[in-house]
C-alpha cells in the first residue's frame, strides 16, 4: 500500500489562513488502512482545526468527507454537492488523491494533509517500512523476492558495498542490509547459483529517470475515447 | 427468543474439548462429563498417563492425537486433529487446555550429572533401590514453580525408605507448607528421622567408589561447623518440570497471551481463576502455572461449573457488543490486531463493496472493552448500542453549580475506567461523591465513564474540549490490573501524543492528565483536586483567548 504520515496541525493551520469555508476529505483505501487519513481522522483533524479556530477565536466551518478512492474520479465527482459553499479542501488522500481533486475542480484551491512516503507494508501494527519503489521493471525474479532497488540505500545490483557489518547496512543500525537478506533466503532456497549472474545496469528511464511515467492499456481502452 | 429485550440469542456446542494426559486432564474430563459431552484429546507419545483410565460415556477419547488447527469462537471452534495418519474435525464450545507438565535435566542446584549412584527423582521409586543401599540422599532443587510436583514427592520416598531402616538425607532449598496434607508429611519425616538439611548453597558433591559424598555448609551455624561432609550410597535428584511442547505449540494455535516465564495465563487478576486471554478457552492447573500443579482438582471444578453455561446449547447476549459496518470497513484489520480476546474475524460481506469482506466480531468473544471502536481507522464499529451517545450520556455524572461556558468557571472531564475510579466515583459509602461536589464548587466536574481507558484517545479529548471542557483528566487502571489485558497500556502509549497534539492545536498540554488509579484507591479527591487547581491556574481556555 501507499504509506503516509499525518501533518502537523501548525502546518495545515498556516496552509488554510485565508479560508473559513473548508472541506476535510479522506479516502478509504491506503490512507485508512495507514492510519493517516481515514474517516477517524478526518473526524479528528476536523476536531483539531475547529478547535484551533476557538482557540483564536475565528470561527470556521468545517464539513467532512471520506470517499471511496480518491484517485478515482467518479469517487471524487460524488463531492460536488459537498463542495457548493467550500472556500478550500484539505485532501487527507496520498499526492494521487490530492491532484485528483485539483484536476476535477478546478476553481477549487486543494490542499495536503498528510505527507506521502512510500510504497510498503507494515512490519508491525504501528511500524512502516519501504518495499517498492516503483522502478517499472521488476528484478525480484533474480533476488529471491527481496529487492535490492527498494531496501539498499545505494540500489546496488550485484551484492553488497563495503558498508555491509554483521547484516547491517552503514547508514543506521535499525536497518538491515538488503543484500544480506538477498544472500540468506537465495542461501535457504538452495538457490545461491543465482548470484553468479551479473546484473547488467538497470535501464531507470522506467523509473523517474524517464520523467513522469504514463501506462496505456489499449486492450482496456473504451471505443469512445480511442 | 431471548428473555431481555435487546439480547441476542447464541446457539453454542455443549461439547468440551479437553487436552491432556494426566490426572488433572482426567479430572476435568469426569466433572464435566457429569453435564455435557466431553472429548478428551490425549496427546502423542503420552499415552500411559493416567488420563488414559477415564471411562464414563459422556466421554470420547482421542487418542494420540495432534491438534493441527483450531477455528472459531467461544461456543463454536472447530478443531482439526490428526491421530495415526487420518484427520478429523471436532467441534466444541469450549477448549480446555489440561497438560500435566514434563521432568526436564536435574535441578541446577545439582552438580554432579546423573549416573550410576546419582538418579533422576521421576526415575526413583523406594522399592526399586539395589539391596546394597543403606543410605539415600535427596536433593529438591531451586525451583520456584514445580514444588508439589519434585518436593512432596521426594519428602513422600524419603519418609517410606526410613521407615524401611535406610538412612535417609532430605537436602533443600525452601521448606514450605501450603499444599494440602504438606505440613502433616514435614512432621512426619522429621519424627520418621528423616536428616534435613537446609541449605542457602547449593552442596557441591563427589562421586567416590564408595557413594556420593555431598560438602554442606550450614546457613545458620557457619563459626562452630564451618562444612559437613554427608556420604550416602545413593543420591535422587529432583528434576526440573517444563510444560510439554505440545502445551506451547497449542497456546501459540490458540494465540493466547502468555505471563511471566512461559506461564500461559497472563499476570493480571482478572483472569484467575482460570481464563486465558481468549474467551471460551480455560487453564488447569500447570497450564496456568506450574507452581499450581497440585491444585488442579480445584481448578478442574472451577472449569467445570464455568463451562457448564453452554450445557443448554444456547446463550444470550446483552446487547453493547462491539458490532462493525461492513459497509465502511476497510479491511485494515486494526480490530483483529488490538482485540486482546482475539474476537475479530475476517468474513465474506457482500455489503462491502471494494473487498466483499470486512471484519466480524463474535458477540460471545466480545468484552466490550471498546478497543477496536477507538483505533478503528474507517471508525466503523461502534459498541452495539443503536444510539450510542444517548448511552454515554446516561453514563456520566455532573457536579458543580456551573454550566459549562460559564465565565471564569473552569470545567473538567473526567474519563473514568469502569473497572477502577468510576466505581470509586460511585463509592457513597465513602462519601466520594458528595467530597467531588465539595471540590467543584463554582466550577463544574463532569465524570465520564468508559468501558476501558484504552477507549480514550484524540477524539473524546478534542470533542470533551469542543463542547466546553477546560482540560481533561482520564483515570486508567494499574498495570498488569487491566481487565481488558492491555487497554491501559494504549491508553499510556497514546497520552504523550495526544499532550503533543494539544499543543500543536495551540492549547497547553498541561490540559491534559492522567494517572491511574485502584478501585479501593484514596487518592481520587486528591487527583481530581490538583487537576482543577491546575486548571484554576490556566483559567478557561476559549473565554479568555477569545477576549485577547
Amino acid at each position: 500500500m501507499i504509506v503516509a504520515e499525518r501533518k502537523p496541525i501548525q502546518e495545515i493551520k498556516k496552509m488554510l489562513i485565508p479560508f473559513q469555508r473548508i472541506l476535510v476529505c479522506g479516502c478509504q483505501g491506503c490512507v485508512t488502512v495507514c492510519a493517516a487519513g481515514g474517516a477517524k481522522e478526518v473526524a479528528v483533524t476536523a476536531a483539531a482545526l475547529r478547535l484551533a479556530a476557538e482557540v483564536e477565536g475565528n470561527s470556521l466551518l468545517i464539513r467532512e468527507a471520506t470517499v471511496e478512492r480518491q484517485c478515482e474520479f467518479e469517487f471524487v465527482d460524488q463531492l460536488q454537492k459537498e463542495i457548493t459553499d467550500i472556500q478550500a479542501v484539505l485532501s487527507l488522500a496520498c499526492g494521487a488523491g490530492v491532484q485528483t481533486i485539483a484536476e476535477r475542480f478546478p476553481h477549487l484551491p486543494v490542499y495536503p494533509g498528510v505527507n506521502t512516503r512510500f510504497i510498503g507494508l507494515p512490519v508491525q501494527h504501528g511500524v512502516w517500512a519501504e518495499r517498492c519503489q516503483a522502478c517499472g521493471e521488476c528484478l525480484l525474479d533474480r533476488t529471491g523476492g527481496i529487492c535490492p532497488v527498494a531496501r539498499c540505500a545505494k540500489n546496488l545490483l550485484n551484492g553488497p558495498c563495503g558498508g555491509s557489518q554483521n547484516g547491517k547496512c552503514e547508514i543506521g543500525q535499525d536497518l538491515d542490509c538488503a543484500w544480506q537478506l538477498i544472500y540468506d533466503r537465495l542461501a535457504g532456497l538452495g538457490q545461491l547459483d543465482r548470484l553468479r549472474e551479473i546484473m547488467l545496469p538497470k535501464d531507470w528511464s522506467k523509473s523517474r529517470d524517464g520523467g513522469p511515467r504514463r501506462l496505456v492499456r489499449r486492450d482496456l481502452l473504451l471505443e469512445d475515447e480511442q | 427468543m431471548p428473555n431481555s429485550p435487546g439480547a441476542t440469542v447464541v446457539p453454542v456446542l455443549p461439547r468440551v474439548l479437553v487436552v491432556g494426559d494426566g490426572e488433572a486432564a482426567r479430572q476435568t474430563a469426569e466433572l464435566i462429563a457429569r453435564r455435557q459431552p466431553v472429548t478428551l484429546i490425549i496427546p502423542q507419545e503420552r499415552l500411559s498417563g493416567p488420563a488414559g483410565l477415564v471411562s464414563h460415556n459422556n466421554i470420547s477419547v482421542c487418542n494420540g492425537a495432534r491438534i493441527l488447527s483450531v477455528h472459531g469462537q467461544w461456543g463454536n471452534f472447530a478443531v482439526t486433529v490428526k491421530t495415526e495418519g487420518s484427520e478429523q474435525q471436532v467441534t466444541a464450545g469450549a477448549i480446555v487446555l489440561a497438560m500435566d507438565p514434563v521432568p526436564g535435566r536435574l535441578n541446577r542446584d545439582c552438580l554432579l550429572p546423573a549416573g550410576e549412584r546419582v538418579w533422576p527423582l521421576s526415575r526413583f521409586s523406594p522399592q526399586a533401590i539395589p539391596n546394597y543401599v543403606c543410605s539415600v540422599s535427596f536433593l529438591v532443587g531451586a525451583g520456584e514453580n514445580d514444588w508439589a510436583l519434585t518436593f512432596i514427592p521426594a519428602l513422600r520416598a524419603a519418609v517410606e525408605l526410613v521407615e524401611r531402616g535406610i538412612d535417609v538425607n532430605f537436602f533443600f532449598r525452601e521448606y514450605r507448607v501450603s499444599a494440602p496434607g504438606l505440613e502433616e508429611l514435614c512432621h512426619r519425616a522429621r519424627q520418621a528421622g528423616v536428616n534435613m538439611y537446609r541449605y542457602q548453597e547449593p552442596p557441591s558433591g563427589r562421586v567416590l567408589p564408595e557413594g556420593v559424598a555431598l560438602v554442606y555448609r550450614d546457613p545458620f551455624l557457619t563459626e562452630e561447623f564451618p562444612v559437613l561432609q554427608v556420604v550416602s550410597d545413593l543420591l535422587v535428584v529432583a528434576e526440573e518440570y517444563a510444560l510439554p511442547q505440545e502445551a506451547m505449540a497449542l497456546a501459540e494455535l490458540l494465540g493466547l497471551a502468555r505471563g511471566a516465564s512461559d506461564r500461559l495465563q497472563p499476570t493480571n487478576v482478572h483472569y484467575w481463576p482460570v481464563k486465558s486471554s481468549r474467551p471460551g478457552v480455560y487453564l488447569v492447573g500447570s497450564c496456568r502455572d506450574l507452581a499450581l500443579a497440585g491444585e488442579a482438582w480445584l481448578d478442574a471444578a472451577v472449569v467445570a461449573s464455568e463451562v457448564s453455561r453452554l450445557a443448554g446449547g444456547r446463550m444470550e447476549v446483552e446487547a453493547g457488543y462491539a458490532v462493525v459496518e461492513p459497509a465502511r470497513c476497510a479491511l485494515c484489520l486494526t480490530c483483529y490486531r488490538v482485540c486482546p480476546y482475539r474476537a475479530v474475524e475476517i468474513k465474506g460481506q457482500p455489503q462491502n463493496r471494494t473487498y466483499g469482506a470486512a471484519a466480524w466480531i463474535h458477540p460471545l468473544a466480545c468484552q466490550r472493552c471498546g478497543l477496536c471502536a477507538a483505533e478503528c481507522p474507517s471508525a466503523a464499529i461502534t459498541l452495539g448500542l443503536s444510539n450510542a451517545e444517548k448511552w454515554a450520556e446516561s453514563q456520566e455524572i455532573r457536579f458543580g453549580s456551573s454550566e459549562p461556558g460559564e465565565a471564569s468557571a473552569v470545567c473538567l472531564q473526567v474519563f473514568a475506567c469502569a473497572n477502577s475510579s468510576w466505581l470509586l466515583t460511585r463509592d457513597v459509602g465513602r462519601s466520594l461523591e458528595s467530597k467531588l461536589a465539595h471540590l467543584a464548587g463554582q466550577d463544574q466536574i463532569i465524570v465520564q465513564r468508559v468501558p476501558c481507558a484504552g477507549q480514550v484517545g484524540e477524539p473524546e479529548v478534542l470533542s470533551a474540549l469542543l463542547h466546553g471542557a477546560d482540560g481533561v483528566l482520564v483515570l486508567p487502571c494499574y498495570d498488569q490490573n487491566c481487565r481488558h489485558r492491555r487497554g491501559n497500556r494504549r491508553w499510556h502509549q497514546r497520552g504523550d501524543n495526544v499532550s503533543w497534539f494539544l499543543s500543536d492545536v495551540g492549547l497547553e498540554p498541561e490540559r491534559l492528565h492522567w494517572r491511574p488509579l485502584s478501585a479501593s484507591s484514596h487518592q481520587l479527591v486528591v487527583t481530581v483536586n490538583e487537576m482543577l487547581e491546575r486548571l484554576r491556574a490556566l483559567g478557561p481556555w476559549h473565554k479568555g483567548r477569545s477576549a485577547g
